[in-house]
């Protein structure tokens, strides 16, 4: 077997961990030692070890039909299932040590046959699904939007339709326009090629508020018809609706100044997690609002700065190259 | 006329990559850059594009500054974004005066415009890039390898397209590795090494600037190649 790939496997785990701070790694030990004993205790049993067994084969039958390294591993290796069977021997290895504490020994070897058997399964060659079909009307400038329908089109229309159904009960409609809102979030998470970014020939603050504009413009327009018949319905709750739309406002213009915050052409954007998650809980604890307008301003400001490194030769006062 | 003047850039301080082009480029002919890895190409169209700011140096078009809004560029490797359509992709580019029409170009290139960019072979995702550059209408077009990838058909068509653009009074700018693309549709083709530029060459001096290309090649490379094989 090509014995580097266990090297680079172990350097990669080793990289890992040595990249996250040792405080999160002290609490992820802590969170992980929950699941860990849990299963513990469940494998304890014979039903409880094939349970896990089988899960365990399941998951990792559906990483060999999607892993991306696939064809890759083919080209540096020619006995490709020996480097996915250790991949998924590295995997199981947790599990396969509380089922040898448990004494669960043939169920640990059954695990290793499965590694080796899911490691010859082939790969199909598919082509990446269309998905669903962005409506005609949500302009070509708003392509974050076309393209996450065609990502989340069904699971949007889901949670659309089901806030027009739960204009029956009180709440329900805010609660479905809110999951909304956290699909719309992860729309905004790759950057666009620059030749995208210089299209509109605009300098950095222009650019930005137009993008701005033109998203809090679709979103209200989606979000207030709901909302309308919500205040007709549940007057009293007049107070709520405003709160809920200063929120989905706020929270749209942050998932948009994050993205050009940490703008990086080509790139899927991995940053700003902290501030969009305080942005997502913010609409139920509205206490959360001030950090989510700081992060904005703060956000708004960094977005400029950095698009100003791709468009400052939109800038009016750039005459000079130099 | 782009005119570049003394153009120096360095990503570190004293470690330049381009010391001081100097090159004149007539509109109405289709330009070439040669030279080695490294020796600045890729660099120097950056620059030209206001990727990348000059330490030194002046670029004009028409003896005025030269400004982005100017330039079409192509870049070596295109990307596109998740789950966007070709169709999508060229509609975010404003037309120019040529009176772009999509659906012809979709005609002569054979591109599924309503498929997303994912399931496109190579030479597709070039063609689309490619109709990305040439809908803004721009006077000067810049080509970084613009033949990667592309059929025999289709870099026939791109040939025939460069010639078109150089009849529509274009500067046209072109880079290849493949040093016959650019013999076959240039009117002139600067050598770049070391991040100057040595030599211009007309058409008919293209055999010389072969014969150099390759002699420098293999005086550098035969020895090595006959120690490892």
């Amino acid at each position: 077997m090509n014995s580097a790939f266990l090297r680079f496997r172990l350097r990669q785990s080793g990289k890992f961990i040595r990249e996250i701070p040792v405080i999160y790694l002290v609490v992820m030990v802590g969170l992980l030692l929950i699941p860990g004993i849990a299963l513990y205790q469940f494998t304890k049993d014979l039903k409880g070890s094939l349970i896990i067994a089988a899960i365990l084969l399941a998951l990792l039958s559906l990483l060999q039909l999607r892993r991306k390294d696939y064809r890759f591993i083919f080209l540096t290796e020619e006995n490709g299932w020996k480097v996915f069977s250790m991949d998924y021997f590295l995997l199981s290895l947790p599990i396969l040590i509380i089922l040898l504490v448990n004494s669960f020994w043939y169920i640990s070897l059954a695990i290793i046959a499965g590694c080796i058997g899911i490691s010859f399964i082939k790969q199909p060659f598919h082509r990446t699904k269309k998905g669903m079909e962005a409506p005609g009307w949500i302009p070509a400038e708003a392509f974050e939007l076309r393209a996450g329908i065609r990502q989340y089109g069904g699971l949007l229309l889901i949670l659309y339709l089901s806030a027009w159904i739960g204009l029956l009960l009180p709440f329900a409609s805010l609660a479905s326009l809110w999951f909304f809102t956290v699909v719309l979030s992860d729309i905004f998470r790759f950057s666009e090629p620059v030749q995208i970014l210089c299209a509109q020939e605009r300098p950095a603050n222009r650019f930005l508020h137009r993008k701005l504009l033109l998203y809090l413009k679709l979103s209200i327009y989606a979000i207030i018809p709901v909302c309308a018949i919500y205040m007709l319905l549940y007057p009293q709750h007049w107070w709520l609706i405003l709160t809920f739309l200063v929120g989905v406002s706020l929270n749209i213009a942050l998932f948009i100044v994050n993205k050009y915050a940490h703008y990086l052409p080509n790139t899927k954007i991995t940053g700003g997690q902290v501030p969009i998650t305080t942005a997502v809980i913010s609409i139920f604890l509205p206490v959360f609002s001030p950090v989510v307008l700081f992060f904005l301003i703060k956000y708004y400001l960094a977005a400029c700065r950095n698009l100003t490194i791709y468009l400052y030769a939109y800038n009016p006062e750039s005459a000079s190259r130099i | 006329m782009l005119t570049i003047r003394n153009l120096q850039v360095e990503y570190k301080k004293e470690s330049p990559i381009l010391k001081g082009i100097d090159l004149s480029m007539e509109s109405g002919k289709i330009h070439g850059l040669v030279g080695l890895n490294g020796a600045g190409k890729t660099t120097l169209l950056n620059t030209l594009y206001a990727f990348i700011r000059p330490s030194e140096g002046s670029i004009c078009y028409n003896e005025r500054t030269l400004k982005r809004r100017d330039i079409a560029y192509l870049e070596a490797e295109n990307y596109f974004y998740p789950y966007m359509t070709g169709r999508e992709y060229l509609n975010l580019f404003p037309a120019g005066k040529n009176g772009f029409e999509t659906d012809s170009w979709q005609q002569l290139f054979h591109l599924p415009l309503d498929d997303i960019t994912e399931n496109y072979s190579t030479g597709m995702r070039k063609k689309l890039a490619l109709l990305g550059v040439l809908k803004p209408d721009k006077p000067i077009v810049v080509l970084d390898e613009p033949f990667n990838g592309l059929d025999l058909e289709s870099a026939h068509i791109l040939t025939l397209i460069l010639q078109q653009l150089r009849e529509g009074g274009k500067t046209v700018l072109v880079t290849s590795h493949v040093f016959e693309t650019l013999t076959s549709s240039c009117d002139q083709i600067h050598h770049i090494d070391h991040g100057i530029i040595g030599h211009s060459y007309s058409r008919e001096q293209f055999g010389m600037l072969q014969k150099l290309l390759y002699s420098t090649i293999e005086d550098q490379a035969s020895d090595q190649i006959k120690k490892l094989i």
